[in-house]
């Protein structure tokens, strides 16, 4: 006799939870972007030239929109490559790894307007965060955010509740930057428009070409003519013997 | 789907029996809640009983309506008069002989030097009330053991075999004239329901309403019945009495508007019942139950007479808190009672929750608590009596188990299905009493 007679059929149905469920999908999407890094890296590195060069720049974001093409990935799936990215991305250039920028373009792809990130819990200070970022989106980055933050902005908003590195806003085209804190030097270099906001101090600006640049509550990018104090004005009276 | 209209046509003679009895005859609370419906947990359990011919021991302060519940109920189940379960109810008392219960010789008989019983009412009746049962000694208990399992009386060298019949005794709670019921007579008893007070307001109600016995008495029937019962002696062809029931029955239905069941239609219920599959997962609670009433890791299995350690790995389990061993009668009763409440419930199967409402009314009677299980239960909160409430308490507890590892169970008791065919499987582990049964069932641990 077989007491468990009646189970044999059991097996057939194979017990999933829903956390396991969610878990296996997240891994299967951090597994997607993580090759896409990868194609990213593998391109770059017949390069090897990270200099802030409009080509190389363009190019490398090019391929990262590329490799990112048919991955269907949330925010949350963004911070889990941001974590998977501090902890494992051995990967480095002159000018840091190109991390920063693949984060970008994920930043940019992501199926959302409202992207926030927390960069108090990652080790790297990536560069170009908020690269291109379109009109539409705004990049929410809380703690101190590295260089090149805001880059070629094309119409989004980037918020850095802390400081930020040099090359704020590099080649911003359109948009707003606003920096809590402090930024570095080469601030809104080569800047054609949009508005960039520094709440703290401005160690260096750069040679910015349109645009605005507050330091605080001053306008420091075009340097506005202080107006005539009214005390200065010629009285109505005093001009009338001419 | 003729079959199936019958099914439905029983399920709807019973369900009118049972809103007959609680609106006219036995006025209570509902305390019960299946399938999203509630009803009175003695009334329900006792209708199923009189259907599947059950067992049920009936608890409750005096004057509750213990006695009366099952006399209508048997009364309208069976199809008798109310005259007649009263001639065949037996009293349980110190004075109580065998004489009076089973049968006596036939004296006239006997003088002739013919062997020949005379046998009770209440051993030919299929309806069996034993009123006040543990006021029966202790020794006398025995007397009844037998007949009570199987329907099967035996006086002088004859013996008379009852092929259709349910019981229900009544028991107060202690007081100075009652015994304790031995083990064995309380173990026959599929299920333990109290008959509760019905509250102030239905009280009230109940001291206003006019006599609601009448209702079922028939004096003519009556005393055609109990005629036809004397007239059936040992040896002669019993007396049809089929008539009888169809004439009874029609005056109840003009009378009330009930439709009784006939014997035809009682078992064709009963076979309905049978036919209700039990889920894979309501067979997997089961197993889960006993095997926590019955194992033990240091002697084996549970027995009353030791007692496991303070400090077992299985202290958290039932094992722990029952003194006990779990009877093979115990998981009869749940599968029987579950089967009959499916069915009453319209459901195609007996699943988790039908076992989980008749496990704590089957187990109440049979297990013995640890004294520490008990002071803890005995001071909380509740609706019940203690042993009552302990079996609720454990059920709850173990189906708290079961719920979070249900899939583990019924993929270990799949594996150990394939595993005894001669598959080649990684035996199951877990740390649940049943993996080691399952482990001493594959010949992998010692049983």
């Amino acid at each position: 006799m077989n007491p468990f007679e009646a189970f044999r059929s059991y097996s057939a149905t194979r017990r999933e939870l829903p956390l396991d469920r969610i878990l296996a999908r997240r891994d299967q999407v951090l597994q997607r972007l993580a090759q896409s890094y990868q194609a990213l890296i593998e391109e770059e590195s017949k390069q090897l030239i990270w200099v802030v060069e409009q080509g190389a720049l363009s190019r490398a974001y090019s391929t990262a929109v590329e490799a990112l093409q048919g991955v269907d990935f949330t925010v949350e799936d963004l911070e889990d490559m941001c974590l998977e990215l501090d902890t494992n991305d051995g990967v480095t250039t002159p000018m840091g790894a190109p991390s920063g920028l693949f984060i970008a373009a994920m930043c940019n792809q992501v199926p959302a307007h409202d992207i926030a990130l927390n960069l108090r819990i990652f080790r790297h200070r990536w560069p170009f965060l908020g690269y291109r970022l379109p009109r539409g989106r705004r990049l929410y980055l809380d703690g101190d955010a590295g260089d090149f933050v805001g880059a070629l902005l094309d119409g989004g908003e980037v918020v850095v509740t802390g400081n930020a590195g040099n090359y704020t806003s590099i080649g911003m085209k359109t948009g707003t930057v606003q920096i809590g804190y402090s930024t570095g030097k080469y601030t809104g270099e080569g800047m054609r428009g949009g508005t960039l906001r520094v709440g703290g101090r401005i160690a260096a600006l750069g040679r910015a070409k349109q645009g605005v640049i507050y330091e605080g509550d001053l306008q420091v990018f075009p340097t506005k003519e202080p107006e005539p104090s009214a005390t200065l004005k010629p009285l109505a009276s005093a001009a009338q013997p001419k | 789907m003729g079959i199936f209209m019958t099914g439905q046509e029983h399920l709807g003679k019973i369900r009118d029996m049972y809103t007959f009895i609680s609106e006219r005859l036995y006025f209570n609370r509902p305390d019960l809640s299946v399938q999203g419906e509630s009803a009175n947990a003695t009334l329900l359990l006792s209708l199923l009983t009189a259907l599947i011919g059950g067992k049920a021991l009936i608890i409750g302060e005096p004057g509750l309506g213990k006695t009366t519940a099952a006399e209508y109920i048997c009364s309208l189940l069976y199809c008798l008069p109310l005259g007649v379960i009263w001639s065949g109810e037996v009293s349980g008392h110190p004075e109580q002989t065998e004489e009076k219960i089973v049968g006596r010789p036939n004296l006239g008989k006997l003088n002739q030097g013919e062997e020949v019983v005379v046998w009770s009412t209440f051993a030919r009746l299929p309806v069996k009330i034993v009123d006040e049962i543990n006021r029966l000694p202790e020794t006398k208990q025995s007397l009844i053991l037998d007949g009570l399992e199987r329907g099967k009386w035996e006086y002088l060298s004859q013996g008379l075999i009852n092929d259709e019949f349910c019981l229900f005794a009544t028991a107060n709670y202690q007081d100075q004239g009652t015994n304790t019921l031995v083990p064995p007579l309380l173990d026959r008893f599929d299920i333990v329901v109290e008959s509760k007070h019905p509250g102030a307001n239905i009280a009230s109600v109940i001291g206003q309403s006019s006599s609601r016995e009448n209702l079922l008495r028939h004096p003519d029937s009556e005393e055609a019945f109990l005629g036809a019962l004397q007239r059936t002696r040992n040896g002669r062809k019993a007396v049809d009495v089929e008539p009888l029931h169809r004439r009874f029955a029609k005056v109840v239905h003009e009378r009330c508007g009930v439709v009784m069941l006939s014997r035809a239609e009682r078992q064709a219920v009963r076979q309905e019942m049978a036919a209700l599959p039990m889920t894979l997962e309501a067979n997997a609670l089961l197993r889960m139950v006993l095997a926590e009433l019955s194992f033990c890791c240091k002697y084996g299995q549970k027995r009353s007479s030791e007692v496991c350690d303070e400090g077992c790995h299985y202290t958290n389990y039932l094992c722990y808190e029952v003194r006990n061993c779990a009877s093979n009668r115990l998981p009869g009763s749940v599968y029987r009672y579950a089967q009959a409440l499916a069915w009453w419930c319209g459901s195609p199967h007996v699943d988790v929750e039908h076992i989980r409402t008749i496990l704590p009314y089957a187990l109440a009677h049979r297990a013995q608590w640890r004294e520490s299980y008990l002071l803890a239960r005995e001071h909380e909160r509740r609706q019940e009596p203690l042993l009552l409430h302990a079996a609720r308490h454990a059920t709850a507890a173990v189906f708290h188990r079961f719920h979070e590892q249900r899939h583990d169970i019924l993929a270990s008791l799949g594996t150990a299905a394939r595993l005894l065919d001669g598959d080649d499987l990684p035996p199951p582990q877990g740390d649940h009493p049943l993996y080691s049964e399952i482990r001493r069932d594959l010949g992998l641990e010692l049983a």
